[in-house]
């Protein structure tokens, strides 16, 4: 009797080891395929980026330069001042990043955590300004900032993230209706106010949606076109979006090079992303699915 | 510990943060808003306020494959109207490629070295974003001085009052030569009896093919000798194999969503498109419309072309390919054309028709806007940057190609950028085979837009020509009828 | 472990209690810098375009008021329907599809398997790569004729579609593509499972369940308000989203492309008509809204919040 339940229990044992190492296996599969795919037009902008202008096009699709030109990396990036084009887009990204994640956590704070009068009338609000296409918009803001007298210039970049933007506060705001209240109260208790409850019980908890919002930010910002386009004249104070569009000509894109430089600036984007990883892996799986 | 914090440490063990975690954000509780520090740490380094940057003028890149003195003639027109007393700023709108935007830097220090009192800023935008900026700008009253104009929507900008009139300009300048321009190139740029702007460039549209791919077939070049017939026949007989490794015979065939088809493709059968040059009848679905197009419509049905996403986007140059034997394009296909293509190929006149003669013209200009506060300094600017030694050094020597003077045209046939063929552009410029009989009143946007999805069934095979060509005619009735005022 | 939701004071309809009017002042203290930057910068520029959207303006000079006309021309522009339908189509299918595809992305990437950060930022890849570049290669591969797939295809003698070509296929071929760069919600899913408490998935196993009922049970209820982002968020971005498209199709063929940001781009600034256009874009707006307001109030039935304040 023992003995066929003990064998029956090595059985099962060993049956959950097999579907452990199955699972492993179809994961890394899936991932490995997927890869592949994701991979793909990273890889051609490489290979692209690699090639003389009449190789850039060519039946059948070659992934593999006939020659390595490694000189257009150089020669594209001095053909136009990238140097100034990136220093233009790390004062406005950088500056839009620590913007968004002051105020969009403040404002998400205020709709998560606390109750007035308006408030989910304000809430439809905020979301409303996502609805309405920029390209009708975006001559009203260029008349607002003229009278300002802020064309040409970076602020119309740089300041509307200091005031909020309602995709990361809408995204905040949910991670934040996550987090159970018996941590205010308890806070509460002990005579915190608002503020402490938000940067000491709040933020701590929220590292993976805040590192969202800063990688979003980050990438919106690093690759926005139409505001730099609309507001700036001076190629002095153009950003690297811009600078590469200027690749593209009328009737002639120098793809080669204008790869050459995406990738450039693509590094640091992929650089922030895969070093955030941290932050959002607090070192166990939570899906409760496969292996820990 | 405060209630508080026992109650946070349990949640964040509860969410499976490791012991090490929980001490250390207990660490920082101590510390207060350390979590602010936490994230600037992740997010590297302190930022500073933006400011304005300082704006020094542009300088021409060193390595770049213009040299700066070659193209340039030394003898630029002296304007009549007086260079500034004291430093003015002008500003000039362009939409240039990066690489040839270093020529266009080239020729600003040129011309600022002689003219030390005006300071010259080049703005360059891209093409796909050109007229949303400048629209803005306009809206704005923040037009630069001089600015890009494209045929396609001179019209409607100029009508708009966003430009000053160069007639008197041009009155006070005694070699400025009038009758050097080609008589195609200023069609757009005229309205109420009076020049808007100059053009820079207007060029026709010509037979480009691929020399190996004739040679492979045993086929003559085409030569002035052929006419639409002998176009037709060759794109079939050239038009060989199948699924990848096919070859098609001619690059393109007419749509009525293309604002320059009539004059190639239905002038020669005597038919039109819309009246020229009020474009206020549809004219395409006559019997002689309905004719020309069924007769192109052939080399369809025989799979002599290619499938419609060619036509549409620029990403995709078939003809660079290798894959074409003959596409017809404008003289400003040269450059990339030249660089995309690893095959031999060269450039001949688009072939008669039994009725006439004929190849679309286009091309653009450049205007001085009414927001100029120094229209004075920008005249002379554009009198020495559209001058025969203005368009030899940007255009002809460069072989971007089709100055709108003739005088710059030897130039460019003596260009080291120039196709051998070269001279059947000029000849279709100065035998007035290229006409601008092309669609360029304000309406001819929403009459394309209008066309092009109709004739899209057709191309789909659901649809006949005399079908889409009456539905055709429905839609863009009404659209021109408002040039009958 | 009970979750109590602090009670409200008893309060009049009209006036507040000391303690709610604290509240109250608080809320809108921590949302002032929104509200701020709503009416620096938000405010003018929606009632401008509502104000031009009653007149003809072209952008280039002077407008003159034309009443409801643009509104009239619309309800009879047969444009308009279609660049409607072609948006609601695209923003439903690249939105359902793409939150069920970012989803399993998330969980799968959520394996502690060894390179996952490699593997992660590689998924992310379409989002951040160029949108050109991203255009060219779906390009190449829907080539009808030179195409990657319908080489594949006509490997096993099968003739495949002109995908972008084909009216019929072609929005099929562009949500397809959107699928692609699923990256983006992927990330904010990710962060959702990382929030997801352990404790119940131990109490869930304690229970019995399995990993489905895990799933079904734990991930999906505690991801929900998460979800519910992305379904919103997602489905505002997409129907207005244009820019792939205007590069690859420009609407076509036979405008089954044709979605309503580009017929307003083209509106506004290749016909010159900027009147027309913000009527437009006020329509979409109402559109967008009313459908937003359904989300929120379905949203009522599946969605969790563990730390609800109720009003």
């Amino acid at each position: 009797m023992s003995t066929s339940s003990g064998i029956s229990h090595q059985k099962s044992l060993l049956g959950l080891r097999n579907r452990a190492i199955a699972w492993k296996v179809i994961t890394y599969f899936l991932l490995i395929t997927l890869s592949v795919s994701f991979v793909l037009p990273f890889m051609w902008m490489v290979s692209t980026s690699l090639k003389q202008s009449q190789d850039v096009f060519t039946y059948p699709p070659s992934f593999f330069p006939n020659s390595f030109e490694w000189q257009n990396y150089i020669k594209g990036w001095n053909v136009l001042p990238f140097d100034t084009f990136l220093n233009n887009s790390l004062i406005v990204t950088f500056s839009n990043v620590i913007g968004n994640l002051i105020s969009c956590s403040l404002v998400a704070y205020g709709f998560a955590r606390l109750k007035g009068r308006g408030r989910d009338i304000l809430f439809l609000l905020l979301l409303a300004t996502l609805m309405i296409p920029r390209e009708v918009t975006i001559i009203p803001r260029f008349l607002m900032f003229s009278w300002f007298g802020m064309t040409n210039t970076l602020w119309p970049l740089v300041l509307p993230a200091w005031f909020g933007y309602a995709f990361f506060i809408f995204l905040l705001r949910q991670f934040f209706m996550g987090i159970p209240l018996d941590l205010d109260n308890a806070a509460r208790i002990d005579g915190a106010n608002n503020w402490q409850i938000l940067t000491q019980v709040i933020i701590p908890l929220s590292q993976p949606a805040l590192a969202s919002v800063a990688i979003f930010a980050f990438i919106g910002n690093w690759s926005n076109l139409l505001d730099p386009l609309i507001y700036l004249r001076s190629t002095e104070l153009y950003t690297l979006a811009l600078g590469l569009n200027l690749f593209r000509g009328q009737n002639f894109t120098q793809f080669n090079l204008l790869m050459a430089v995406s990738i450039i600036t693509l590094i640091p984007v992929l650089l922030v992303f895969f070093f955030s990883q941290k932050l959002f892996v607090q070192g166990v799986s939570l899906t409760g699915m496969g292996g820990r | 510990m405060a209630r508080h914090e026992e109650e946070l440490a349990r949640e964040l063990r509860r969410r499976g943060y490791s012991r090490r975690d929980v001490l250390r954000i207990g660490l920082q509780l101590g510390l207060g808003a350390a979590s602010m520090g936490m994230l600037l740490a992740a997010c590297g380094s302190s930022e500073q306020a933006a400011e304005p940057a300082a704006e020094p003028a542009a300088e021409p890149a060193t390595e770049s494959i213009f040299d700066i003195n070659s193209g340039n003639s030394g003898s630029w027109p002296k304007s009549s109207v007086a260079d500034p007393g004291s430093k003015v700023e002008i500003s000039v709108g362009h939409t240039w490629d990066a690489v040839f935007f270093e020529r266009q830097l080239q020729f600003d220090k040129l011309f600022m070295e002689r003219h030390p009192n005006i300071v010259v800023k080049a703005e360059n935008t891209p093409w796909g974003e050109f007229r949303q900026k400048y629209t803005a700008a306009a809206a704005g009253n923040a037009l630069p001085d001089l600015l890009y104009t494209q045929f396609s929507w001179a019209q409607e900008t100029i009508r708009s009052g966003m430009y000053i009139a160069l007639d008197d300009y041009i009155a006070k300048e005694a070699d400025f030569n009038f009758d050097d321009f080609t008589k195609p190139s200023l069609v757009s740029y005229q309205y109420d009896g009076k020049l808007w702007g100059i053009p820079y460039d207007e060029g026709p549209g010509n037979l480009y093919y691929n020399k190996d791919i004739f040679d492979a077939a045993g086929e003559a070049y085409p030569d002035d000798t052929w006419d639409l017939e002998k176009l037709k026949q060759v794109a079939i007989k050239l038009t060989s194999g199948e699924g990848p490794n096919k070859i098609f015979g001619l690059g393109e065939l007419p749509s009525p969503g293309d604002s320059l088809m009539a004059p190639n493709y239905l002038f020669p059968f005597g038919a039109q498109y819309l009246s020229e040059p009020k474009e206020d009848q549809c004219l395409i679905n006559t019997p002689e419309g309905v004719a020309a197009m069924e007769w192109w419509e052939e080399l369809r049905t025989k799979g002599a072309v290619p499938s419609p996403a060619d036509l549409q986007n620029v990403a995709w140059p078939a003809f660079q390919f290798g894959k074409i034997a003959m596409t017809l394009q404008g003289s400003w296909a040269t450059p990339p054309i030249a660089a995309g293509s690893k095959f031999n190929w060269d450039i001949a006149k688009w072939p008669k028709g039994p009725k006439a003669h004929t190849t679309f013209s286009a091309g653009s200009a450049y205007m001085i806007t009414r927001d100029s506060k120094n229209p004075d300094a920008a005249w002379i600017y554009m009198n020495e940057y559209l001058s025969t030694a203005g368009q030899t050094y940007m255009w002809a020597s460069t072989g971007r190609g089709s100055p709108s003077r003739l005088s710059a045209w030897p130039a460019y046939l003596g260009s080291e950028f120039a196709p051998p063929g070269a001279k059947n552009v000029e000849e279709a410029m100065s035998k007035g085979i290229g006409t601008h009989d092309i669609i360029d009143q304000p309406t001819g946007p929403r009459v394309t837009q209008a066309a092009g999805p109709i004739w899209d069934l057709v191309v789909a095979g659901q649809k006949s020509v005399k079908e889409a060509l009456d539905e055709v005619f429905a839609a863009v009735d009404p659209i021109v009828a408002e040039n009958r005022g | 472990m009970a979750i109590t939701t602090p009670t409200p004071p008893k309060t009049t309809k009209a006036k507040l209690g000391g303690m709610a009017r604290k509240e109250e002042l608080a809320f809108y203290l921590f949302i002032s810098p929104w509200i701020i930057g709503f009416l620096l910068f938000d405010a003018g520029a929606i009632l401008a375009s509502l104000a031009i959207s009653f007149t003809n303006w072209s952008a280039l000079s002077t407008p003159s008021f034309t009443g409801g006309e643009n509104y009239t021309k619309l309800i009879n522009d047969s444009l308009f329907y279609k660049a409607m339908g072609n948006s609601l189509y695209y923003g439903l299918g690249s939105v359902g599809l793409g939150t069920i595809v970012s989803f399993l992305l998330a969980l799968l990437l959520n394996q502690d398997v060894k390179g996952m950060a490699v593997f992660r930022t590689i998924f992310y890849l379409p989002s951040v790569v160029s949108g050109i570049a991203v255009a060219i290669l779906w390009i190449m591969i829907l080539h009808q004729d030179f195409g990657l797939i319908n080489s594949f295809l006509a490997f096993f003698g099968i003739k495949g579609p002109g995908w972008l070509v084909q009216p019929e296929w072609a929005m099929p071929s562009l949500i397809l593509m959107s699928l692609w760069s699923a990256g983006g919600a992927m990330v904010i899913y990710l962060a959702g499972l990382q929030s997801v408490p352990i404790h119940l998935y131990e109490a869930a196993e304690i229970d019995g369940a399995d990993t489905f009922q895990k799933f079904w049970n734990v991930t999906v209820p505690m991801m929900s308000p998460v979800i519910l982002y992305n379904l919103i968020v997602g489905f505002i971005a997409s129907i207005q989203g244009f820019v792939l498209v205007y590069i690859m199709t420009n609407g076509g063929p036979a405008n089954a492309t044709l979605v309503y940001g580009l017929y307003i781009y083209r509106t506004a600034f290749i016909n010159f008509q900027m009147g027309y256009a913000s009527a437009l874009a006020w329509v979409l707006l109402v559109v967008i809204i009313l459908i937003t307001v359904i989300q929120f109030a379905v949203a009522k039935y599946w969605v969790y919040y563990e730390g609800d304040v109720k009003q």
